[in-house]
Protein backbone atom coordinates (compact mmCIF):
# COMPACT_ATOMS: atom_id res chain seq x y z
CA UNK A 1 0.00 0.00 0.00
CA UNK A 2 3.04 2.34 0.65
CA UNK A 3 4.43 1.43 -2.22
CA UNK A 4 1.03 2.23 -4.22
CA UNK A 5 1.30 5.74 -1.90
CA UNK A 6 4.76 5.99 -2.59
CA UNK A 7 4.05 5.60 -6.30
CA UNK A 8 0.99 7.81 -6.43
CA UNK A 9 2.98 10.71 -5.70
CA UNK A 10 5.28 10.05 -8.43
CA UNK A 11 2.25 9.90 -10.54
CA UNK A 12 0.90 12.88 -9.62
CA UNK A 13 4.21 14.77 -10.34
CA UNK A 14 3.98 13.76 -13.96
CA UNK A 15 1.14 14.69 -13.94
CA UNK A 16 2.09 18.64 -12.53
CA UNK A 17 5.20 18.64 -14.58
CA UNK A 18 2.17 18.12 -18.17
CA UNK A 19 0.07 20.41 -16.45
CA UNK A 20 2.90 22.52 -16.28
CA UNK A 21 3.88 22.43 -20.10
CA UNK A 22 0.69 23.08 -21.18
CA UNK A 23 0.20 25.87 -18.81
CA UNK A 24 3.60 27.40 -20.76
CA UNK A 25 1.88 26.57 -24.05
CA UNK A 26 -1.71 28.32 -23.02
CA UNK A 27 0.63 31.66 -21.49
CA UNK A 28 2.66 31.58 -24.91
CA UNK A 29 -0.86 31.89 -26.77
CA UNK A 30 -2.10 34.83 -24.78
CA UNK A 31 1.16 36.40 -24.84
CA UNK A 32 1.32 36.11 -28.91
CA UNK A 33 -2.75 37.15 -28.80
CA UNK A 34 -1.65 39.97 -26.76
CA UNK A 35 0.67 40.73 -28.61
CA UNK A 36 -1.63 40.94 -32.12
CA UNK A 37 -4.29 42.90 -30.40
CA UNK A 38 -1.62 45.31 -29.78
CA UNK A 39 -0.57 45.74 -33.03
CA UNK A 40 -4.25 45.77 -34.27
CA UNK A 41 -4.83 48.61 -31.76
CA UNK A 42 -1.64 50.62 -33.76
CA UNK A 43 -3.24 50.02 -37.22
CA UNK A 44 -7.15 51.43 -35.54
CA UNK A 45 -4.58 54.21 -34.08
CA UNK A 46 -3.18 54.74 -37.65
CA UNK A 47 -5.32 53.90 -39.97
CA UNK A 48 -8.11 55.73 -39.10
CA UNK A 49 -7.17 58.91 -39.73
CA UNK A 50 -5.31 57.67 -42.97
CA UNK A 51 -8.81 55.82 -43.93
CA UNK A 52 -10.47 59.08 -43.68
CA UNK A 53 -8.32 61.34 -45.91
CA UNK A 54 -8.96 59.07 -48.43
CA UNK A 55 -12.44 58.64 -48.12
CA UNK A 56 -12.12 62.72 -48.41
CA UNK A 57 -10.04 62.77 -51.34
CA UNK A 58 -12.17 59.90 -53.13
CA UNK A 59 -15.21 62.62 -52.55
CA UNK A 60 -13.56 65.58 -53.54
CA UNK A 61 -12.22 63.64 -57.46
CA UNK A 62 -16.11 62.70 -57.40
CA UNK A 63 -17.02 66.33 -56.60
CA UNK A 64 -14.43 67.83 -59.20
CA UNK A 65 -16.38 65.10 -61.94
CA UNK A 66 -19.17 66.38 -60.83
CA UNK A 67 -18.20 70.34 -60.95
CA UNK A 68 -17.38 69.00 -64.55
CA UNK A 69 -20.54 67.51 -65.83
CA UNK A 70 -18.74 63.70 -65.51
CA UNK A 71 -21.82 62.57 -63.80
CA UNK A 72 -24.40 64.47 -65.41
CA UNK A 73 -23.00 63.03 -68.70
CA UNK A 74 -22.60 59.99 -67.47
CA UNK A 75 -26.35 60.13 -66.23
CA UNK A 76 -27.08 61.38 -69.83
CA UNK A 77 -25.39 58.91 -71.81
CA UNK A 78 -27.05 56.35 -69.65
CA UNK A 79 -30.37 57.98 -70.40
CA UNK A 80 -29.10 58.04 -74.06
CA UNK A 81 -28.51 53.98 -74.20
CA UNK A 82 -31.80 53.56 -72.53
CA UNK A 83 -34.04 55.22 -75.68
CA UNK A 84 -31.55 53.61 -78.08
CA UNK A 85 -32.20 50.10 -76.36
CA UNK A 86 -35.90 50.99 -76.22
CA UNK A 87 -36.45 52.50 -80.32
CA UNK A 88 -34.04 50.09 -81.78
CA UNK A 89 -34.83 46.86 -82.38
CA UNK A 90 -32.27 43.48 -82.19
CA UNK A 91 -32.97 43.55 -86.64
CA UNK A 92 -31.49 47.54 -86.37
CA UNK A 93 -27.94 46.19 -84.69
CA UNK A 94 -27.79 43.19 -86.64
CA UNK A 95 -28.09 45.59 -90.12
CA UNK A 96 -25.89 48.21 -87.98
CA UNK A 97 -23.29 45.78 -87.50
CA UNK A 98 -23.14 44.20 -91.37
CA UNK A 99 -22.85 47.97 -92.37
CA UNK A 100 -19.90 48.59 -89.70
CA UNK A 101 -17.75 49.51 -92.19
CA UNK A 102 -19.90 51.72 -94.85
CA UNK A 103 -20.57 54.20 -91.74
CA UNK A 104 -16.84 53.91 -90.31
CA UNK A 105 -16.12 54.92 -93.69
CA UNK A 106 -18.33 57.50 -93.85
CA UNK A 107 -17.22 58.93 -90.26
CA UNK A 108 -13.77 59.11 -91.37
CA UNK A 109 -14.04 60.86 -94.38
CA UNK A 110 -16.39 63.28 -91.99
CA UNK A 111 -13.98 63.28 -89.26
CA UNK A 112 -10.88 64.42 -91.67
CA UNK A 113 -9.13 67.62 -89.95
CA UNK A 114 -9.78 69.30 -92.95
CA UNK A 115 -13.82 68.57 -93.12
CA UNK A 116 -13.52 69.38 -89.52
CA UNK A 117 -12.35 72.60 -90.07
CA UNK A 118 -14.73 73.47 -92.49
CA UNK A 119 -17.72 72.27 -90.41
CA UNK A 120 -16.70 74.33 -87.56
CA UNK A 121 -16.19 77.51 -89.82
CA UNK A 122 -19.80 76.27 -90.63
CA UNK A 123 -20.95 76.38 -87.09
CA UNK A 124 -19.73 79.70 -86.32
CA UNK A 125 -21.71 80.96 -88.89
CA UNK A 126 -24.81 78.74 -88.22
CA UNK A 127 -24.49 80.28 -84.38
CA UNK A 128 -24.12 84.03 -85.56
CA UNK A 129 -27.50 83.22 -87.57
CA UNK A 130 -29.42 85.66 -84.82
CA UNK A 131 -27.45 88.78 -85.69
CA UNK A 132 -27.74 88.05 -89.33
CA UNK A 133 -29.54 91.00 -91.28
CA UNK A 134 -32.14 90.13 -93.95
CA UNK A 135 -30.69 90.71 -98.10
CA UNK A 136 -32.38 90.92 -100.93
CA UNK A 137 -31.07 90.27 -104.78
CA UNK A 138 -28.92 92.68 -105.12
CA UNK A 139 -26.70 91.61 -101.85
CA UNK A 140 -27.20 88.71 -103.12
CA UNK A 141 -25.54 89.48 -106.07
CA UNK A 142 -23.06 91.87 -105.07
CA UNK A 143 -22.04 89.12 -102.70
CA UNK A 144 -21.84 86.39 -105.16
CA UNK A 145 -18.57 88.08 -106.65
CA UNK A 146 -16.85 87.38 -103.82
CA UNK A 147 -14.19 84.99 -104.38
CA UNK A 148 -15.06 82.93 -100.46
CA UNK A 149 -18.84 83.00 -101.74
CA UNK A 150 -17.89 81.73 -105.19
CA UNK A 151 -15.97 79.15 -103.37
CA UNK A 152 -18.98 78.00 -101.48
CA UNK A 153 -21.54 78.26 -104.04
CA UNK A 154 -19.16 75.72 -106.11
CA UNK A 155 -19.36 73.41 -102.89
CA UNK A 156 -22.57 73.64 -102.04
CA UNK A 157 -23.03 72.95 -105.99
CA UNK A 158 -20.68 70.09 -105.85
CA UNK A 159 -22.57 68.56 -102.58
CA UNK A 160 -26.04 68.79 -104.27
CA UNK A 161 -24.75 67.02 -107.71
CA UNK A 162 -23.10 64.19 -105.41
CA UNK A 163 -26.32 63.85 -103.90
CA UNK A 164 -28.85 64.33 -106.65
CA UNK A 165 -26.12 61.41 -108.60
CA UNK A 166 -26.76 59.18 -105.41
CA UNK A 167 -30.69 59.77 -105.07
CA UNK A 168 -30.94 59.14 -108.96
CA UNK A 169 -30.52 55.55 -107.65
CA UNK A 170 -32.59 55.27 -105.03
CA UNK A 171 -36.46 54.64 -105.73
CA UNK A 172 -38.84 55.15 -102.49
CA UNK A 173 -39.84 52.71 -100.99
CA UNK A 174 -36.02 50.83 -101.44
CA UNK A 175 -34.85 51.12 -97.48
CA UNK A 176 -38.20 49.57 -96.56
CA UNK A 177 -37.13 45.97 -99.36
CA UNK A 178 -33.90 46.18 -97.74
CA UNK A 179 -35.03 45.80 -93.83
CA UNK A 180 -37.49 43.29 -94.96
CA UNK A 181 -36.58 41.49 -98.23
CA UNK A 182 -33.89 38.68 -99.02
CA UNK A 183 -31.73 41.82 -99.26
CA UNK A 184 -31.76 42.87 -95.89
CA UNK A 185 -27.80 44.14 -94.93
CA UNK A 186 -26.87 43.83 -98.42
CA UNK A 187 -24.00 47.11 -99.16
CA UNK A 188 -26.86 50.04 -100.10
CA UNK A 189 -25.05 51.27 -102.86
CA UNK A 190 -25.34 47.72 -104.39
CA UNK A 191 -29.24 47.47 -103.34
CA UNK A 192 -29.51 50.95 -105.08
CA UNK A 193 -27.91 49.34 -108.12
CA UNK A 194 -30.33 46.15 -107.74
CA UNK A 195 -32.78 48.29 -107.80
CA UNK A 196 -34.71 49.39 -110.60
CA UNK A 197 -36.44 46.90 -112.37
CA UNK A 198 -35.20 45.42 -115.62
CA UNK A 199 -37.86 45.66 -118.58
CA UNK A 200 -39.44 42.36 -119.88
CA UNK A 201 -36.79 40.12 -122.11
CA UNK A 202 -37.33 41.05 -125.94
CA UNK A 203 -38.85 38.32 -128.12
CA UNK A 204 -37.44 34.76 -128.26
CA UNK A 205 -35.09 34.56 -130.65
CA UNK A 206 -36.91 31.38 -132.31
CA UNK A 207 -40.00 34.00 -133.29
CA UNK A 208 -37.94 36.05 -134.65
CA UNK A 209 -36.39 33.48 -137.12
CA UNK A 210 -39.69 31.56 -137.74
CA UNK A 211 -40.72 34.37 -140.61
CA UNK A 212 -39.45 37.22 -141.99
CA UNK A 213 -42.34 39.42 -141.15
CA UNK A 214 -42.51 37.63 -137.19
CA UNK A 215 -38.69 39.12 -137.36
CA UNK A 216 -39.58 42.54 -138.36
CA UNK A 217 -42.84 42.86 -136.21
CA UNK A 218 -40.83 41.71 -132.98
CA UNK A 219 -37.68 43.76 -133.11
CA UNK A 220 -40.74 46.68 -133.42
CA UNK A 221 -42.01 45.47 -130.43
CA UNK A 222 -39.07 45.18 -128.63
CA UNK A 223 -37.68 48.59 -129.60
CA UNK A 224 -41.28 50.69 -128.68
CA UNK A 225 -40.55 49.88 -125.03
CA UNK A 226 -37.09 50.29 -125.30
CA UNK A 227 -37.33 53.69 -126.52
CA UNK A 228 -39.29 55.46 -124.36
CA UNK A 229 -37.39 54.14 -121.35
CA UNK A 230 -34.70 55.28 -119.64
CA UNK A 231 -30.97 54.44 -120.99
CA UNK A 232 -29.42 51.50 -119.04
CA UNK A 233 -32.79 49.79 -118.88
CA UNK A 234 -32.62 50.75 -122.75
CA UNK A 235 -29.16 49.26 -122.89
CA UNK A 236 -29.92 45.40 -121.81
CA UNK A 237 -33.38 45.68 -123.16
CA UNK A 238 -31.61 45.96 -126.52
CA UNK A 239 -28.57 44.10 -125.89
CA UNK A 240 -30.22 40.63 -125.88
CA UNK A 241 -31.66 41.85 -129.31
CA UNK A 242 -28.19 42.74 -130.33
CA UNK A 243 -27.27 39.61 -129.73
CA UNK A 244 -29.82 38.13 -131.67
CA UNK A 245 -28.50 40.39 -134.90
CA UNK A 246 -27.73 39.11 -138.21
CA UNK A 247 -27.33 40.47 -141.77
CA UNK A 248 -30.25 38.29 -142.88
CA UNK A 249 -32.66 40.13 -140.09
CA UNK A 250 -30.96 43.62 -140.76
CA UNK A 251 -31.86 42.63 -144.50
CA UNK A 252 -35.37 41.64 -143.53
CA UNK A 253 -35.97 44.72 -141.45
CA UNK A 254 -34.75 47.12 -144.12
CA UNK A 255 -37.01 45.82 -146.73
CA UNK A 256 -40.10 46.07 -143.66
CA UNK A 257 -38.64 49.72 -143.67
CA UNK A 258 -38.39 50.30 -147.49
CA UNK A 259 -34.71 50.46 -147.44
CA UNK A 260 -32.00 49.26 -149.83
CA UNK A 261 -28.71 48.87 -148.18
CA UNK A 262 -26.11 49.82 -150.26
CA UNK A 263 -22.06 49.03 -149.46
CA UNK A 264 -21.90 52.12 -147.65
CA UNK A 265 -25.56 51.54 -145.65
CA UNK A 266 -23.37 48.63 -144.67
CA UNK A 267 -20.71 50.69 -143.74
CA UNK A 268 -22.65 52.92 -141.49
CA UNK A 269 -24.91 50.01 -139.76
CA UNK A 270 -20.94 48.51 -139.08
CA UNK A 271 -19.60 51.67 -137.71
CA UNK A 272 -23.05 52.86 -135.89
CA UNK A 273 -22.82 48.77 -134.03
CA UNK A 274 -18.70 48.85 -133.46
CA UNK A 275 -19.61 52.78 -131.64
CA UNK A 276 -22.76 50.68 -129.85
CA UNK A 277 -20.65 48.11 -128.50
CA UNK A 278 -17.82 49.99 -127.51
CA UNK A 279 -19.40 52.99 -126.05
CA UNK A 280 -23.01 51.80 -125.10
CA UNK A 281 -24.55 54.19 -126.90
CA UNK A 282 -25.87 54.98 -130.19
CA UNK A 283 -24.08 57.33 -132.37
CA UNK A 284 -26.39 60.63 -133.71
CA UNK A 285 -26.18 61.52 -137.17
CA UNK A 286 -23.37 63.93 -136.60
CA UNK A 287 -21.20 61.47 -134.39
CA UNK A 288 -21.35 59.45 -137.63
CA UNK A 289 -20.21 62.09 -140.27
CA UNK A 290 -17.47 62.62 -138.14
CA UNK A 291 -16.69 59.72 -136.92
CA UNK A 292 -16.54 57.95 -140.58
CA UNK A 293 -15.78 61.25 -142.54
CA UNK A 294 -18.94 61.40 -144.62
CA UNK A 295 -21.06 63.93 -145.51
CA UNK A 296 -24.57 64.38 -144.00
CA UNK A 297 -26.36 63.93 -146.99
CA UNK A 298 -25.20 60.19 -147.64
CA UNK A 299 -25.89 59.26 -144.14
CA UNK A 300 -30.26 60.81 -146.06
CA UNK A 301 -29.45 58.85 -149.05
CA UNK A 302 -29.08 55.69 -147.63
CA UNK A 303 -31.93 56.00 -144.98
CA UNK A 304 -33.85 58.54 -146.28
CA UNK A 305 -36.54 59.00 -144.07
CA UNK A 306 -35.59 59.29 -140.09
CA UNK A 307 -32.46 58.00 -140.45
CA UNK A 308 -31.20 57.84 -136.95
CA UNK A 309 -33.75 55.76 -136.11
CA UNK A 310 -34.14 53.69 -139.40
CA UNK A 311 -30.50 52.71 -139.17
CA UNK A 312 -30.92 51.88 -135.44
CA UNK A 313 -33.62 49.51 -135.93
CA UNK A 314 -31.72 48.16 -138.88
CA UNK A 315 -28.69 47.66 -136.45
CA UNK A 316 -30.41 46.07 -133.93
CA UNK A 317 -29.15 49.24 -131.61
CA UNK A 318 -30.98 52.50 -129.34
CA UNK A 319 -31.96 55.15 -131.41
CA UNK A 320 -29.96 57.22 -130.95
CA UNK A 321 -30.49 60.02 -127.36
CA UNK A 322 -30.40 63.57 -127.64
CA UNK A 323 -31.49 66.38 -130.24
CA UNK A 324 -28.87 66.13 -132.77
CA UNK B 1 -50.53 58.81 -143.64
CA UNK B 2 -49.69 61.85 -144.65
CA UNK B 3 -46.33 63.11 -145.30
CA UNK B 4 -45.47 65.52 -142.23
CA UNK B 5 -43.97 69.00 -142.77
CA UNK B 6 -42.80 71.85 -140.86
CA UNK B 7 -42.32 75.49 -141.77
CA UNK B 8 -39.99 77.64 -139.23
CA UNK B 9 -39.94 81.37 -139.35
CA UNK B 10 -36.71 82.48 -137.67
CA UNK B 11 -37.65 85.99 -137.12
CA UNK B 12 -34.07 87.29 -134.51
CA UNK B 13 -30.75 86.93 -134.99
CA UNK B 14 -29.67 86.03 -131.43
CA UNK B 15 -27.20 83.58 -130.98
CA UNK B 16 -30.12 82.15 -128.39
CA UNK B 17 -32.79 82.67 -130.76
CA UNK B 18 -31.58 81.35 -134.17
CA UNK B 19 -30.27 78.30 -131.95
CA UNK B 20 -33.71 76.81 -131.54
CA UNK B 21 -34.62 77.15 -135.12
CA UNK B 22 -32.38 75.00 -136.44
CA UNK B 23 -32.07 72.55 -134.06
CA UNK B 24 -36.02 72.38 -134.51
CA UNK B 25 -35.23 72.51 -138.46
CA UNK B 26 -32.88 69.48 -138.02
CA UNK B 27 -35.01 67.16 -135.33
CA UNK B 28 -37.72 67.50 -137.83
CA UNK B 29 -35.49 66.04 -140.25
CA UNK B 30 -33.82 63.48 -138.00
CA UNK B 31 -37.74 62.45 -136.91
CA UNK B 32 -38.36 62.30 -140.97
CA UNK B 33 -40.67 65.49 -141.10
CA UNK B 34 -40.05 67.76 -143.65
CA UNK B 35 -38.80 70.89 -143.02
CA UNK B 36 -37.74 74.15 -144.18
CA UNK B 37 -36.65 77.45 -142.52
CA UNK B 38 -37.67 80.82 -143.74
CA UNK B 39 -34.85 84.15 -142.11
CA UNK B 40 -36.39 87.39 -141.68
CA UNK B 41 -35.55 90.45 -140.27
CA UNK B 42 -32.48 89.89 -137.82
CA UNK B 43 -33.09 86.33 -137.95
CA UNK B 44 -31.37 87.21 -141.94
CA UNK B 45 -28.05 87.63 -139.90
CA UNK B 46 -27.40 83.63 -139.47
CA UNK B 47 -27.19 83.23 -143.16
CA UNK B 48 -25.38 86.12 -143.95
CA UNK B 49 -21.89 85.52 -144.57
CA UNK B 50 -20.58 88.19 -142.53
CA UNK B 51 -22.50 87.74 -139.84
CA UNK B 52 -23.46 84.02 -139.24
CA UNK B 53 -20.43 83.31 -137.24
CA UNK B 54 -20.91 86.51 -134.89
CA UNK B 55 -24.15 86.37 -133.97
CA UNK B 56 -24.59 87.31 -129.68
CA UNK B 57 -26.63 86.88 -127.35
CA UNK B 58 -29.84 89.35 -126.75
CA UNK B 59 -29.18 90.49 -122.49
CA UNK B 60 -31.21 93.43 -122.32
CA UNK B 61 -34.84 92.86 -121.96
CA UNK B 62 -34.00 89.29 -121.10
CA UNK B 63 -35.86 88.25 -117.82
CA UNK B 64 -33.69 84.91 -117.78
CA UNK B 65 -30.35 86.90 -118.21
CA UNK B 66 -28.29 86.31 -114.76
CA UNK B 67 -27.36 89.86 -114.49
CA UNK B 68 -29.73 92.95 -113.67
CA UNK B 69 -30.97 94.74 -117.01
CA UNK B 70 -28.97 98.12 -116.49
CA UNK B 71 -25.46 96.16 -116.95
CA UNK B 72 -26.60 94.30 -119.67
CA UNK B 73 -26.03 97.61 -121.96
CA UNK B 74 -22.35 97.86 -121.02
CA UNK B 75 -19.90 97.68 -123.71
CA UNK B 76 -18.96 94.64 -124.04
CA UNK B 77 -21.22 92.62 -121.99
CA UNK B 78 -23.39 90.98 -125.27
CA UNK B 79 -19.97 89.65 -126.92
CA UNK B 80 -18.74 88.30 -122.99
CA UNK B 81 -22.36 86.34 -122.92
CA UNK B 82 -22.29 85.03 -126.48
CA UNK B 83 -18.38 84.06 -125.51
CA UNK B 84 -20.14 82.43 -122.95
CA UNK B 85 -22.24 80.91 -124.53
CA UNK B 86 -20.44 79.52 -127.13
CA UNK B 87 -17.95 77.93 -124.90
CA UNK B 88 -20.87 76.20 -123.05
CA UNK B 89 -21.93 74.54 -126.61
CA UNK B 90 -18.25 73.78 -127.50
CA UNK B 91 -18.03 71.73 -124.22
CA UNK B 92 -21.36 70.51 -124.47
CA UNK B 93 -19.78 69.67 -128.46
CA UNK B 94 -22.64 71.35 -130.09
CA UNK B 95 -22.47 72.18 -133.75
CA UNK B 96 -21.77 76.04 -134.72
CA UNK B 97 -24.18 77.86 -136.54
CA UNK B 98 -22.42 77.57 -139.72
CA UNK B 99 -22.30 73.89 -139.11
CA UNK B 100 -26.28 73.86 -138.40
CA UNK B 101 -26.65 75.22 -141.30
CA UNK B 102 -24.45 72.94 -143.63
CA UNK B 103 -26.34 69.79 -141.60
CA UNK B 104 -29.53 71.17 -141.98
CA UNK B 105 -28.76 71.70 -145.69
CA UNK B 106 -26.95 67.62 -145.73
CA UNK B 107 -30.43 66.71 -144.62
CA UNK B 108 -32.65 67.97 -147.14
CA UNK B 109 -33.75 71.04 -145.08
CA UNK B 110 -34.56 74.07 -146.97
CA UNK B 111 -33.60 77.62 -146.09
CA UNK B 112 -34.67 80.54 -147.31
CA UNK B 113 -33.93 83.90 -147.15
CA UNK B 114 -37.24 86.96 -146.41
CA UNK B 115 -37.13 89.32 -149.91
CA UNK B 116 -38.32 92.26 -147.97
CA UNK B 117 -35.48 92.36 -145.55
CA UNK B 118 -32.96 91.56 -147.91
CA UNK B 119 -34.46 95.07 -148.88
CA UNK B 120 -34.43 96.38 -145.79
CA UNK B 121 -31.24 95.33 -144.46
CA UNK B 122 -29.65 96.15 -148.47
CA UNK B 123 -28.11 92.41 -148.73
CA UNK B 124 -27.87 90.54 -151.85
CA UNK B 125 -28.18 87.10 -152.43
CA UNK B 126 -24.32 86.99 -152.84
CA UNK B 127 -24.27 88.23 -149.00
CA UNK B 128 -25.72 85.12 -148.03
CA UNK B 129 -24.31 81.41 -146.98
CA UNK B 130 -24.24 79.36 -150.62
CA UNK B 131 -26.77 76.51 -148.36
CA UNK B 132 -29.56 79.35 -148.68
CA UNK B 133 -31.73 78.40 -151.50
CA UNK B 134 -33.91 81.53 -152.88
CA UNK B 135 -34.65 84.60 -151.80
CA UNK B 136 -38.59 84.19 -151.39
CA UNK B 137 -41.31 86.60 -150.74
CA UNK B 138 -44.14 85.89 -148.42
CA UNK B 139 -46.81 84.40 -150.12
CA UNK B 140 -43.94 82.43 -151.37
CA UNK B 141 -43.84 81.47 -147.90
CA UNK B 142 -47.34 80.44 -147.78
CA UNK B 143 -47.43 78.44 -151.18
CA UNK B 144 -44.60 76.39 -149.66
CA UNK B 145 -45.82 76.20 -146.46
CA UNK B 146 -49.14 74.66 -147.89
CA UNK B 147 -49.84 71.73 -145.22
CA UNK B 148 -47.20 72.23 -142.87
CA UNK B 149 -46.86 73.20 -139.43
CA UNK B 150 -45.61 76.91 -138.85
CA UNK B 151 -43.47 77.44 -136.51
CA UNK B 152 -42.16 80.94 -135.18
CA UNK B 153 -39.42 81.87 -133.83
Amino acid sequence: MHRTENANPTEAEARLARLESQLDRVLHHLEAMEQRQRRLDDLVEVGIPIARQATGVVGGHLQALDDQGYVSLATAMKGGMDRVLSSYTAEDFELLAQNLVGILDVVRSLTQPEVLAIADEAAQAIRDAGSAKPVGMMAALRASSEEDVQRGMAVALQILRQVGHAAKGQRPGLARKTRRGPAAGMDPRLASRLAPSRPPAAEPAQEASSSKIAAVSSTKRAAAPASSSPAPAEASAVEGEGGDWSRELALAIAAAEGVELTPVAWSIIDYARKTYQESGSSPNIRALTRGMGIDTREVYACFPKAPGRTLARIAGIPKPAGCL
Amino acid sequence: MTQRKVAIVCSKGGLDEVYPALILANGARMAGIEAFVFFTFYGLDAITESKVDHLHVNMAGNPSMPIPTVLSGLPGMESLAATMMKKKMEDLDLPSVREMLDILDGAGAELYACHLAMEMFGRTKDDLIKQCKEVITVGDFYDMAEGAQIIFT
